[in-house]
């Protein structure tokens, strides 16, 4: 890697970490709400198939986290949503994702309980491994970019950097008591909530999409919408325990659109259910044809992935120990 | 015992699930054709038909790996695969629970509208996703619309299917399912 993607990848990550991103979207019973979608959408309608390997998966991720000294909570099940979205391939392609996954929620933990948070990121950031969130980055971190060029690392680095700016558009609105609005809000809530993570299904399941297709509208499309999708579901499940925060598309609609809470329920349902058909229409749209069967092949199973992704998480969101 | 023709094909099927040209399968090659028939239709793996699509191809490995006495993430060769084949499917008895749910729900994917009819787009989406030719599909599905109507039925897709998989007559039109031999 070279020496330019590392400085990026810290810089990027050294502004994240000195702002505290939105607190956890907490979800427990509201997350019920979403059921409905499970009738109304056909992409929605079938529970994810969950990977035959889970409980080695599970064992995969308690094993790497004692090593670098992180909790895995059983009831959190981190390993399941990983289980679920990559039920199709190798058990070591959950068990990577399922470790970044439970990596992001402890350091989301940090964040907001730790202390003297500061201390450890400097560390994490020049390569220590004395406190357990800079040994498991790192550990995760070389695992991981091996796989991928510096396109991909420069890719990364990128979306490091627009959740921290999206983060600091949230503590400034916070600050000031402002609420974004309907139109504003879509874009800031795909870079709060990670967009990397959307990066990771590529070194998970060995392959690497082919540069030009990223930025092509299709695929650009199927990428905003799945984060679309996810994220507001996420919002109906987490409103109630997060005390009015106006970063949440349930309460941008009851504040701007003069809805109660059931109707903007409703309303966020009936958004959610859009970008699935935009999803779809994406997905369908993609430059299959343009690639020799093989890339064809490893392109689908990553878009494969995020097309499985909003059940994953619907189903996650529903057993979750986490947000009860 | 298996003819020559019958070998053919499941070379070319043995070729269908290895896009990569490696020599060797295993179950993940099988779920990524599985997952590029999907994309290629826009559809998910996690609604009713995309799911059935998914556990079926899923359950064909299941069953050949059965059959070869190897667990499910080992890898076989081009000659364990028709082994495999012949013994599960063509004189075994798993084509009907097994091999055959899977590929109704391949050809109710490619009857978008639920009317039981096929059209050449959707054919020529599927066999984009197998590999065929661009300039193979237009025969390979005149060979199936044996009446010339300009559609197929989903049952006549079912049963060329069969007759690509597993049968041995040299006239049957499912040999044309994925073009030229």
């Amino acid at each position: 890697m070279s020496t330019d993607v590392i400085t990026s990848v810290r810089t990027a990550l050294r502004s994240v970490l000195h702002w505290k991103p939105p607190a956890p979207r907490s979800g427990g019973p509201a997350a019920w709400a979403l059921l409905p979608l499970t009738e109304r959408v056909p992409a929605l309608a079938a529970p994810c198939r969950m990977h035959p390997a889970v409980y080695a998966i599970e064992a995969a991720v308690i094993d790497w986290a004692r090593r670098t000294g992180l909790r895995a909570d059983p009831g959190v099940g981190f390993h399941r949503i990983a289980g679920r979205a990559f039920a199709g391939f190798d058990a070591a392609a959950a068990a990577l994702f399922a470790q970044w996954l439970t990596w992001l929620f402890h350091l989301d933990d940090e964040m907001d309980e730790g202390q003297g948070r500061l201390e450890i990121f400097q560390g994490m950031l020049a390569g220590a491994s004395s406190h357990p969130l800079e040994a498991a980055f790192a550990d995760l971190w070389r695992v991981t970019s091996a796989r991928m060029s510096d396109l991909w690392r420069a890719r990364f680095a990128v979306n490091l950097q627009r959740q921290h700016d999206a983060c600091r558009l949230e503590a400034a609105n916070r600050a000031a008591g402002r609420i974004p609005t309907l139109q504003q809000y879509p874009a800031l809530r795909r870079a709060t909530v990670g967009p990397y993570l959307y990066d990771l299904v590529e070194p998970c399941l060995r392959v690497e999409v082919p540069p030009w297709l990223h930025g092509c509208e299709p695929w650009r499309e199927l990428v905003d919408a799945c984060n679309d999708v996810t994220a507001w579901c996420n919002d109906v499940a987490s409103r109630p325990k997060e005390g009015g925060d106006g970063h949440n598309l349930v309460v941008i609609a009851m504040h701007e659109l003069g809805l109660n809470q059931r109707q903007a329920v409703a309303w966020v349902l009936d958004r959610i259910a859009e970008r699935c058909g935009d999803m779809r229409e994406a997905a369908g749209r993609l430059p299959l044809d343009a690639f020799g069967p093989r890339t064809a092949r490893d392109v689908s199973k990553v878009a494969c992935a995020y097309l499985a992704a909003p059940r994953a998480h619907l189903d996650w969101l529903m057993e979750s120990a986490r947000y009860t | 015992m298996t003819t020559d023709l019958l070998n053919h094909k499941l070379d070319r099927a043995f070729d269908h699930i290895d896009a990569g040209g490696k020599g060797v399968i295993e179950r993940e090659d099988l779920l990524g054709l599985a997952a590029r028939i999907l994309v290629g239709f826009g559809e998910s793996p996690t609604s009713v038909i995309g799911s059935s699509l998914v556990g079926g191809f899923d359950a064909i490995w299941s069953a050949l790996m059965e059959t070869l006495g190897r667990d499910g993430y080992s890898r076989i060769t081009r000659e364990e695969f028709r082994v495999g084949m012949e013994k599960a499917f063509v004189s075994g008895d798993r084509y009907d629970p097994v091999f055959r749910p899977a590929m109704e729900a391949v050809a109710e994917l490619c009857d978008g509208d639920g009317d039981g009819m096929v059209g050449p787009r959707e054919f020529r989406m599927l066999l984009s996703a197998y590999g065929t030719a661009y300039d193979d599909v237009d025969e390979a599905f005149d060979r199936l619309d044996r009446v010339g109507r300009g559609v197929l039925t989903v049952d006549e897709l079912v049963l060329a299917a069969r007759q690509f998989y597993v049968s041995d007559d040299p006239g049957a039109a499912g040999n044309w399912l994925f073009g030229p031999l």
